[in-house]
């Protein structure tokens, strides 16, 4: 486990604790209150964005090949558009047109933190702020008093360079779809509640989605297991 | 000696090393050995496990919402099961 004590704790080292551990929705009033420029934005692009980056090959984080992303057939039926996050693989999905889908790794949420469902995207941000939720930071104080106010966006927020809001009917559920500045969580089972990307894998996604389209959160494994 | 079934840790800052336990050599899906059947996290269809030469683990056939796919077999903690020949 691990035992922070909050005097001697830097902020870069609780940025990275916490976003190696946490990879949290998104509360209420931001606080955080700067925007960044389009300037600015391109250049975080760049920053987490690999030198001579081929979405389908570049690994310089070290994934499990399987969780690059890689064009595949689709089951027939599904709506082109939509997204579906397969909590036991750890792939997201992207639906295209004539048959196949674009799938991703991802890591989710810890334990039941993760909410299976349907929701639809009403939201996407570049490069988006972050504040933790007041259950987050009742869970663990440690970690999170020192950011409750919000976390200004760029490449340490645990949100990372692009994040989808996930919306039932016109209430924001706090789950986001986002990059993240932990690759290697990939995988796993990292966060509060969102489901996590690669930062550069995250960036090419985004452009592709479409606010209005649905999002479906298959149930994760030990969700199988509890209800068979 | 023939085959010998191991845990692959995850965790290997954690949980370094590996566990043996059984050894078969039945590697067709539908026929893997019981010891590995009874290791499977009970979520898996375990009757379309194989193993694969790419990283000498046990792998089953998923069926995904999108796709079915292999994805690496697992224990009840998550570990992937595997196997060495000694």
């Amino acid at each position: 486990m691990i035992a922070l004590g909050k005097k001697g704790l830097t902020r870069r080292h609780f940025i990275v604790t916490a976003s190696a551990l946490f990879s949290p929705p998104v509360a209420g009033p931001l606080l955080a209150d700067t925007w960044p420029s389009e300037a600015q934005k391109s250049a975080w692009d760049a920053e987490v964005t690999p030198p001579f980056f081929d979405l389908e090959t570049s690994n310089p984080w070290g994934l499990d090949p399987r969780f690059l992303p890689q064009r595949v057939v689709a089951r027939a039926g599904l709506v082109p558009g939509n997204i579906h996050v397969d909590a036991i693989a750890r792939y997201l999905y992207h639906i295209e047109d004539g048959g196949t889908a674009m799938r991703y790794g991802v890591a989710i949420a810890r334990g039941n933190l993760y909410e299976p469902g349907t929701y639809t995207i009403r939201r996407k941000v570049r490069w988006p702020h972050w504040t933790p939720t007041r259950s987050m930071i009742e869970r663990d104080p440690e970690l999170y008093a020192d950011v409750e106010d919000g976390m200004e966006p760029g490449p340490e927020n645990p949100l990372g360079s692009r994040a989808l809001y996930l919306y039932v009917g016109e209430r924001d559920t706090y789950l986001r779809i986002h990059g993240s500045p932990e690759p290697r969580s990939i995988g796993g089972r990292a966060s509060s509640g969102c489901v996590r990307m690669v930062n550069a894998h995250m960036i090419a996604l985004y452009p592709l989605v479409e606010t209005g389209v649905t999002a479906y959160l298959h149930p994760p494994e030990d969700y199988v297991s509890a209800q068979s | 000696m023939g085959r010998k079934f191991f845990n692959s840790f995850v965790l290997p800052a954690i949980l370094s090393g590996c566990t043996a336990v059984v050894g078969t050599e039945d590697t067709e899906p539908g026929t893997i050995p019981e010891q590995v059947a009874a290791l499977a996290a009970p979520y898996q269809n375990v009757s379309t496990a194989r193993l694969l030469p790419r990283d000498g683990c046990y792998w089953y056939l998923h069926q995904g919402p999108v796709e079915p796919t292999l994805l690496p077999l697992r224990t009840i903690d998550g570990r992937p099961i595997c196997s060495a020949r000694e």
